[in-house]
């Protein structure tokens, strides 16, 4: 293919302001697919995806255009996720395009997102395409939106395109503006091979697939290949591109984008951001990416013991598929055995979670979500702890550093206080605070992700009524005067529910947790305690009162199925606690360390 | 022959209790009479209609000669006591019944007893009135939506010595709204005062089942929610009964349950000790030692299937050995003087769990059970937890 008829681009957008469906319009106006075989969202194909809106994986997709000139063009569409968890997956996408549609809801405005993908998209040099969406809303005010793309993009918005992708309005404009702006990609055909990686899934019969963006160079089937990274030498046994549908070809050449399956095993060896090149012609690497590291870590058990080998087989398939997730086992006094998982944020945890009760059908404890500490030891050992069970004792910490991240957020200026206050009490530093607008403001924060991770994002969406956003990146390790809490039932420490949490909130949260725990454990045969402790220190007391009544009332003429049912139910309800000691702890209870900081709230 | 226990299910009230968790409901008078009709109708084909339907599940009560009739509800005492009469007449007919020690006991709310229909009731055979008193706080029973007030219960009692009945058991429920230590005190020392031959009392169950319970599960404070004791405060109530009772001569035989020498509630303890017994009405339920069935609750559906001469029966099931273990045990145990583990573990060898012996090892340890070689009964000061026991102990 000459790539001067090639364009590659993505979209890009805060999450719900259109993207999803713009790219559904796009596809349906090239033929890709047929109104009657598009479902709605065609390329969120996950059920979670589907159900929760939001974009998990990248995928690209090849679209064939005939332009108002009479000519052809290949437009390959790398679609991008929403989330702030999987910005990530932004970077790569980007990496494979010239171009990008940045879509913006016509009565939403920019949000943190907008801003941080345009940046992201900026750093990357490509062509940006300003489009204003949903301009048939009531609310729609485009140019109140545009005069924000030039003052907060700094990017000419005067000719941006206003549509609306529900109804198809001016979605042509969008292609034909895609033709002229997008640079095709450069590159040259006859020399050496160099593809980068962007993406790759796990198929179950043909191992991974690989999504390349050929930079230089061709690739064929039966060619020898090689990964940079390791080596590796590999032959193609088949090449294609998305339609959606896959279609085999019999090339892929400099400037396009599509699949390589080649025999290839494990996704892992596919690493995204690695560069495939020719065996027989070695080319040096395209830049790749920074590995994606977990961020947030917590454990996963089963809540029946016998599920745990279950349970490792359905987290081995949930990696096959998703390179960020990370798993190892571990086992927890009160828990037994289960994995301390790796997630790149809340909702990505939120997501394997819901995916192993749902499609594995796994009851599952999770412990409170922590961050990887850098802990220096007094004998000047550095450590990286993600668990604060596995906390060195007191005596022996010199230092605790925790990661921090920049925090962009963009608000309306009526909850600009109560947004600065949730940041201080967040142990947040103010980098930045400039009204968008008279009425918006965007503020930069940078907060410890120990904190980001409680509850942040949902107290932030609740004191703003929803119209704060958010987009954050991790910016490095900050000092911080950190302890570990523990949580005492009856005496035993529950490794379970330690957290870690700075001194000065130290007794506040120990309280609260305490307070929470005791609403959450139902009462028990026997009166215990219910203790916060940093080190042998109690900071904080609460008693788990011993149950007075469980009796059965009245029996209703002979109505013995409806007692036995009741006692079944209660029988249930104990199997699915965790007991410790001997104290009956719920599910629940262990995910109360979660909504500590919320609690004052109720 | 075997012995059954019969149970006529009058499913009416005046109005319904706030606390009511059963399938009751109120009707209009105009109703009264042809739910009887129905009831006596069902008792006599009955036969008839299980072989129709090809249930074997009654087969061995066809023969049981009946040594106990229990007329409850709803509020039975609200019907024409020609109606009841009919309904024991049809029971008599029917089956064998056996003279010696015969309880036939009816359910009676006291604002709706005469003189006259005490007397008609002794005539018609009924030897045992159920006396649902509840408290003699007249808070209390307003907040409850009973409709009788302390002074009734008093009158409803004299009415009935005087007609001659000697065997009458007083309902009182701790836990009702408004209820405090000292009034609940005052109902037990005024039920006490009138001796009757036995006594019931509960504990308000706080469920999905009644308006009161749902208010409270809700937070709600319709139906005086706010105003229900803790259940620290229900659990000191009934313990101070049980305290009580115990010293005025009154032997608990069963959690809820307290007797005289000589009367303790013979169709009852058919239920806690898997005797079988035959019910009869909307809602009624059926138990032959092996099948557990029970009539279709809503009224109109029963007499419908009546009519047409179809077996009213909407639940059946069959009573596995494992759960029948978890009955023995728990239905047992509820008896203060508990089980014999011995004959259990011979006839359950198969279901019974092998660390039986190590769990009730621990309910002893946790002061919840007493054991005494194969014997174990509850321990009498926990019985208002006697749930944990059952629970620990079901598979």
């Amino acid at each position: 293919m000459d790539s001067r008829f090639i364009r590659n681009f993505c979209i890009i957008a805060h999450i719900d302001h259109g993207k999803s469906t713009l790219a559904d319009r796009l596809l349906e106006l090239t033929g890709a697919l047929s109104q009657r075989e598009m479902t709605a969202q065609v390329l969120d194909s996950m059920d979670l995806e589907k159900e929760r809106g939001i974009t998990i994986k990248a995928k690209s997709i090849r679209l064939h255009y005939r332009a108002s000139d009479g000519q052809e063009y290949q437009l390959n569409l790398i679609d991008t996720p929403g989330h702030v968890d999987f910005s990530y997956e932004v970077s790569r996408a980007l990496s494979a395009c010239e171009g990008a549609l940045l879509v913006v809801d016509a009565s939403q405005g920019v949000e943190a997102q907008t801003v941080a993908n345009t940046f992201l998209a900026a750093q990357h040099n490509l062509t940006i395409i300003p489009v204003i969406n949903k301009i048939d809303l009531p609310a729609a005010r485009p140019d109140e939106v545009k005069a924000q793309m030039e003052s907060v993009l700094a990017l000419p918005a005067a000719d941006a395109l206003a549509i609306s992708a529900k109804s198809g309005l001016g979605v042509e404009k969008v292609l034909a503006a895609v033709v002229t702006s997008v640079p095709p990609p450069a590159g040259a055909a006859e020399a050496p091979l160099r593809a980068l990686i962007f993406d790759s899934w796990f198929d179950a019969y043909r191992g991974a697939v690989v999504q390349v963006r050929v930079v230089d160079g061709c690739l064929r089937p039966h060619q020898q290949i090689r990964l940079c990274s390791n080596n590796e030498v590999y032959e193609v046994e088949s090449l294609g591109a998305l339609t959606p549908k896959p279609v085999v070809l019999e090339e892929l050449s400099a400037g396009e984008v599509g699949f390589v399956i080649a025999n290839i095993k494990r996704v892992a060896d596919a690493r995204v951001g690695d560069t495939l090149i020719e065996a027989a012609r070695p080319a040096p690497a395209l830049p790749g990416f920074e590995a994606i590291k977990p961020m947030v870590f917590a454990g996963l058990y089963p809540v029946q013991a016998h599920h745990y080998e279950a349970l490792r087989d359905a987290l081995g398939k949930l990696q096959l598929n998703d390179a960020a997730f990370f798993y190892e086992p571990e086992n927890s006094a009160a828990l037994g055995f289960g994995f301390r998982c790796g997630f790149l944020g809340l909702l990505h945890m939120e997501i394997v979670q819901e995916r192993l009760e749902r499609e594995f059908g796994i009851d599952l404890i999770t412990t409170a979500p922590s961050v990887r500490y850098r802990i220096t030891t007094t004998g000047g050992e550095v450590l990286e702890v993600d668990n604060p069970t596995k906390f060195p004792s007191p005596s022996q910490i010199a230092k605790i550093e925790e990661p921090v991240i920049t925090a962009m957020i963009i608000t309306g200026d009526d909850s600009v206080g109560a947004i600065l206050q949730l940041c201080e009490e967040k142990r947040g530093v103010q980098k930045g605070f400039e009204y968008l607008s008279p009425a918006r403001v965007m503020l930069t924060y940078e907060l410890p992700l120990n904190e980001i991770v409680l509850d942040f994002y949902d107290r932030l969406k609740s004191i703003s009524r929803g119209y704060a956003s958010l987009d954050y990146h991790l910016a490095g390790y900050r000092e911080g005067d950190l302890v570990k809490l523990d949580v005492l039932v009856g005496g035993e420490a529950v490794d379970a529910l330690t957290l870690v949490c700075h001194r000065e909130l130290s007794y506040e949260r120990g309280r609260e947790l305490v307070t929470r725990l005791r609403k959450l454990i139902p009462r028990q045969m026997f009166e215990d305690p219910l203790q916060a402790a940093i080190g042998s220190r109690v900071i904080a007391r609460e008693t788990i009162s011993p149950i007075r009544k469980n009796v059965l009332a009245k029996c209703y003429g002979g109505d013995i199925t409806r007692k036995r049912k009741l006692l079944e139910k209660q029988k249930e309800g104990k199997r699915r606690m965790k007991r410790v000691g001997r104290v009956d702890i719920p599910q629940e209870a262990f995910l109360a360390v979660l909504k500590v900081a919320s609690s004052s709230e109720e | 022959m075997r012995p059954v226990g019969i149970y006529i299910q009058v499913p009416f009230c005046q109005t319904k209790c706030t606390y009511c968790n059963f399938h009751t409901g109120v009707a209009p008078r105009a109703a009264y009479a042809p739910y009887a009709r129905a009831v006596e109708r069902e008792i006599r084909d009955w036969r008839a209609m299980f072989a129709t339907a090809h249930l074997e599940s009654a087969a061995s009560l066809e023969s049981a000669f009946v040594d106990t009739i229990y007329l409850g509800g709803g509020t039975p005492s609200l019907f024409d006591p020609a109606d009841l009469a009919r309904i024991l007449e049809a029971v008599r007919t029917q089956f064998a019944c056996a003279d010696a020690g015969r309880e036939v006991t009816l359910e009676a709310d006291p604002e709706t007893i005469t003189p006259e229909k005490a007397a008609a009731w002794l005539a018609a055979g009924v030897n045992r009135i159920s006396l649902g008193a509840q408290s003699f706080h007249d808070a209390e029973l307003k907040a409850a939506g009973r409709l009788h007030r302390r002074a009734d219960i008093f009158s409803a009692i004299a009415q009935l010595r005087s007609k001659g009945f000697d065997n009458i058991t007083l309902d009182l429920i701790a836990g009702l709204p408004h209820q405090t230590a000292a009034s609940w005190q005052d109902s037990v020392e005024e039920a006490l005062r009138l001796r009757p031959e036995h006594i019931s009392i509960y504990l308000f169950e706080i469920d999905e089942g009644s308006r009161l319970g749902r208010e409270l599960l809700a937070g709600g404070t319709r139906y005086s929610a706010a105003a229900v004791p803790t259940d620290d405060a229900m659990a000191d109530s009934y313990e101070f009964a049980c305290e009580r009772l115990s010293r005025t001569g009154y032997d608990h035989y069963e959690i809820s349950n307290w007797a005289l020498p000589g009367f303790r509630s013979r169709h009852n303890l058919k239920y806690w000790r898997r005797e079988p017994y035959l019910g009869f009405g909307a809602g009624a339920h059926s138990f032959d030692g092996h099948w557990r069935w029970a009539n279709a609750h809503d009224p109109a559906a029963y007499a419908a299937a009546i009519e047409q001469a179809r077996l009213p029966v909407e639940q059946l099931e069959e009573v596995t050995p494992k759960q029948a273990l978890n009955e023995e045990l728990f239905l047992g145990l509820r008896q203060l003087e508990g089980i014999d583990l011995a004959p259990i573990e011979a006839q359950y060898r198969a279901q019974i769990n092998a660390d039986i012996g190590a769990r009730i090892e621990e309910l002893r340890a946790q002061g919840l059970v007493e054991r005494s070689g194969s014997r174990v009964r509850l321990a009498s000061a926990r019985l208002a937890v006697s749930n944990e026991v059952f629970v620990a102990l079901l598979d």
